[in-house]
């Protein structure tokens, strides 16, 4: 805003001018004094205010200070309105129309009103105008959202617990330089496949060292593999489509499911198997896919139903129909875990956690909070934590069956389940004055919980769930917060849980939106 | 803006049932709900839940309302504002960790993809301080206020606004007023902060 605008939106006076008892009746009508009757104002409807109006009417044009107090009221309220205008047209721009999501939903009945998946927490959609003329896609605000989701979901961090996050790697070089070269390598404009670019060359580590990150640079998406600890990163693929998503890396942390929806379809993509065809494409935006436990197969989800795909094969099996457009999030022991949208949601991570016998089709409801979020498998696939944030701060937990033990209070007043430590101890941050504590929870009833990290973003004003990162075994952790206010800038850090220490991290210059998906053990550089 | 002489026809056959005339209703309110739910939560995913069920509760309930005497939009409004108001006391109970600040920023603050490009260009850059602190300055008001300043904003009379807000003439009037004044203090506060 320009200068003589900022002055103009601070509070006006007539400190020249003597004070007048009815100036404050001025500005509140100030529509109608200003001939706006018709179109904002109204005539009074009860006689007093009638009233005033009318010696209002008489009073200002002989009173010079309700006469300049009306000129800045209308002054103020113009560029009130004009502000808001913008903004409201910036709303609209930004945020996609939802006109096909709900008559689909009307014409499908009330039934499925809510099946339609017009806010499919898994997507990103928005399209910065601008950026229309060259046919990109940006990356949607909401992109945060659905990440803090999946981030704490059982089936993104299957990879998670049971130390698998992975990708496989890939040989180019550092950074900043290797992403902007892929950025700008790539094609000018999607085409009605998913547009990709990618780069790697396998290198398996022993070792879980670095950690998938995707982040937008100049309109593109970018998937990379980047080592917190030498400050290195890769870049994976590059996609120019807003709504790709990191689906999850295999347990054993070797490949990369992710996925790009082009207008029509959602083609999925595997490291480092297929790489530049879709091994697997559904014409629709929505989908939930996780890993098999074996990392052998894959489960993806649609509106018609499970289909398991073989990875080696690519062969497809139908299962499980009666799952359609839930939000898969584990597979374990012969049983899907998935949410049940509330109010039928499709693909929503927050719902009522089920589990469906694979073999059999029978399904188990493990869970009864009907808003319950945050859900994780333990470790041991035996007890199944949850939030139910419409109900209490608690943390709960329930046994995977949701038979025995029954569902319980595990902290009163415990925060978010970011991983677990090797021996199968739930590690939460908690909010704790301005901090944002690491916890280590306790199994045995004996023992204190302990803080493992005093500080998980040092100085962050936000600390956003959505980019914290547990390592395999739980002793480290990437973490992203977010500083500032007005235009936050994002910073991540990197945390030793076992010395309690933290380093502030170096991330590629201009890169945007950034978040960690998952460790893996691939080669970075 | 009075939209309900227009559509007062499409309001009786929707209620009737017409999903058509529903569609045709839908066409032309769901950008201006949209933007104004957008406008109150400064979020898209839950903007986008907000509009959908706006529309779905609206064409459930519509069978039982008096399509004749139905003032569409300003109904229309009412929903969504409940919609809104709902979702915040839902959330009331949810926030662990702040996620967000108040301004929104998970939406502001990193979607502005090719912003370099942008920047370049001033009265762009400006226009983005001042829709950043117009947002900052809404989600520090109450919801009612923030709803009123948008709806006059958009161009409804105080007669609409008092109906979506379920409220008087004389209660909005002097809700606006306040609000004006609210915004302008406000705006002046966040504004010299960022100096």
């Amino acid at each position: 805003m320009k200068d003589d605008d900022q002055d103009s939106y601070r509070p006006t006076h007539t400190k020249s001018l003597s004070m007048c008892q009815k100036s404050s009746q001025c500005l509140d009508f100030v529509d109608e004094l200003n001939g706006n009757a018709t179109q904002n104002g109204a005539v009074p409807e009860d006689e007093q205010d009638a009233q005033d109006l009318e010696q209002l009417r008489i009073h200002v044009p002989t009173c010079a200070t309700c006469t300049a107090t009306l000129a800045n009221a209308n002054k103020m309220v113009a560029q009130q309105r004009l502000a808001l205008r913008m903004l409201l047209e910036e709303g609209e721009q930004k945020v996609p129309s939802t006109h096909t999501q709900i008559m689909a939903a009307l014409r499908q009945g009330q039934g499925a009103a809510h099946k339609i998946g017009a806010n499919n927490h898994h997507e990103v959609t928005s399209i910065v105008p601008f950026l229309v003329e060259h046919n990109i896609e940006t990356p949607r605000p909401r992109r945060i959202r659905k990440k803090r989701y999946s981030a704490f979901a059982i089936a993104a961090v299957a990879a998670i617990l049971i130390a698998s996050f992975g990708l496989f790697s890939y040989t180019l070089p550092r950074h900043s330089a290797t992403s902007s070269s892929a950025a700008a390598s790539h094609p000018a404009a999607p085409t009605s496949v998913a547009t990709l670019s990618t780069s790697i060359v396998p290198g398996v580590l022993s070792t879980w060292s670095s950690v998938v990150i995707m982040y937008q640079l100049n309109g593109t998406m970018v998937i990379a593999n980047y080592d917190p600890l030498h400050e290195k990163s890769a870049v994976l693929a590059t996609s120019l489509y807003a709504e790709t998503t990191v689906n999850g890396v295999s347990h054993d942390g070797h490949m990369l499911l992710y996925s790009t929806y082009d207008g029509f379809r959602r083609s999925y993509f595997l490291y480092p198997q297929s790489t530049t065809d879709a091994f697997f494409t559904t014409p629709e935006k929505g989908g939930s896919a996780i890993w098999s436990t074996d990392d052998r197969s894959l489960f993806i989800n649609t509106a018609q139903g499970v289909t398991q795909i073989d990875v080696r094969t690519h062969h497809t099996s139908q299962l499980l129909p009666t799952l359609a457009s839930t939000s898969l999030l584990n597979y374990r022991d012969g049983y899907l875990y998935f949410v049940k949208g509330y109010q039928g949601r499709a693909y929503s991570p927050e719902g009522i956690l089920n589990r469906a016998n694979v073999t059999t089709g029978s399904v188990q409801q493990v869970t009864d909070c009907e808003r319950g979020a945050n859900f994780w498998l333990s470790p041991g696939g035996i007890r199944v934590y949850y939030t139910c944030p419409t109900q209490d701060t608690a943390l709960h937990t329930v046994s995977s069956d949701g038979i025995s033990p029954v569902p319980s209070v595990f902290r009163a007043n415990t925060n978010v389940l970011i991983g677990y430590r090797d021996d199968g101890s739930p590690l939460t941050v908690t909010s704790v004055t301005s901090r944002q504590q690491v916890v280590r929870c306790s199994l045995n009833t004996t023992v204190q919980d302990t803080v493992v990290l005093n500080d998980i973003a040092p100085g962050a004003g936000t600390l956003t769930a959505d980019a914290v990162a547990v390592a395999p075994g739980g002793y480290t952790l990437v973490a992203k917060g977010l500083y500032g206010t007005s235009k936050p800038t994002e910073q991540f850090w990197y945390g030793d849980l076992v010395t309690g220490k933290t380093q502030r991290l170096l991330l590629p210059p201009n890169a945007r939106n950034v978040h960690a998906i998952g460790w893996d053990r691939l080669q970075v550089g | 803006m009075n939209a309900v002489e227009d559509d007062s026809q499409l309001t009786i056959e929707a209620a009737h049932g017409s999903i058509e005339a529903f569609e045709k209703l839908v066409t032309q309110y769901e950008p201006r709900v949209r933007r104004m739910i957008y406008g109150l939560t400064q979020d898209v995913q839950l903007t986008q839940d907000l509009c959908q069920e706006t529309f779905l509760s609206a064409y459930k309930a519509l069978p039982r309302m008096d399509g004749a005497e139905l003032r569409f939009a300003p109904w229309l409004y009412r929903i969504a504002l409940n919609q809104v108001r709902s979702e915040w006391r839902r959330r009331k109970h949810v926030t662990v960790i702040p996620f967000s600040t108040p301004s929104g920023s998970n939406d502001e603050g990193f979607d502005e993809a090719n912003q370099d490009i942008m920047m370049s260009n001033e009265q762009f850059e400006e226009g983005v301080v001042q829709r950043d602190l117009v947002r900052r300055v809404l989600a520090q008001l109450p919801a009612a206020s923030a709803m009123c300043l948008l709806l006059d904003a958009e161009g409804y009379s105080y007669n609409e606004i008092a109906s979506a807000m379920q409220d008087t003439l004389s209660a909005v009037r002097s809700r606006l007023a306040r609000a004006r004044q609210s915004f302008q203090r406000i705006y002046a506060g966040l504004d010299q902060e960022g100096r």
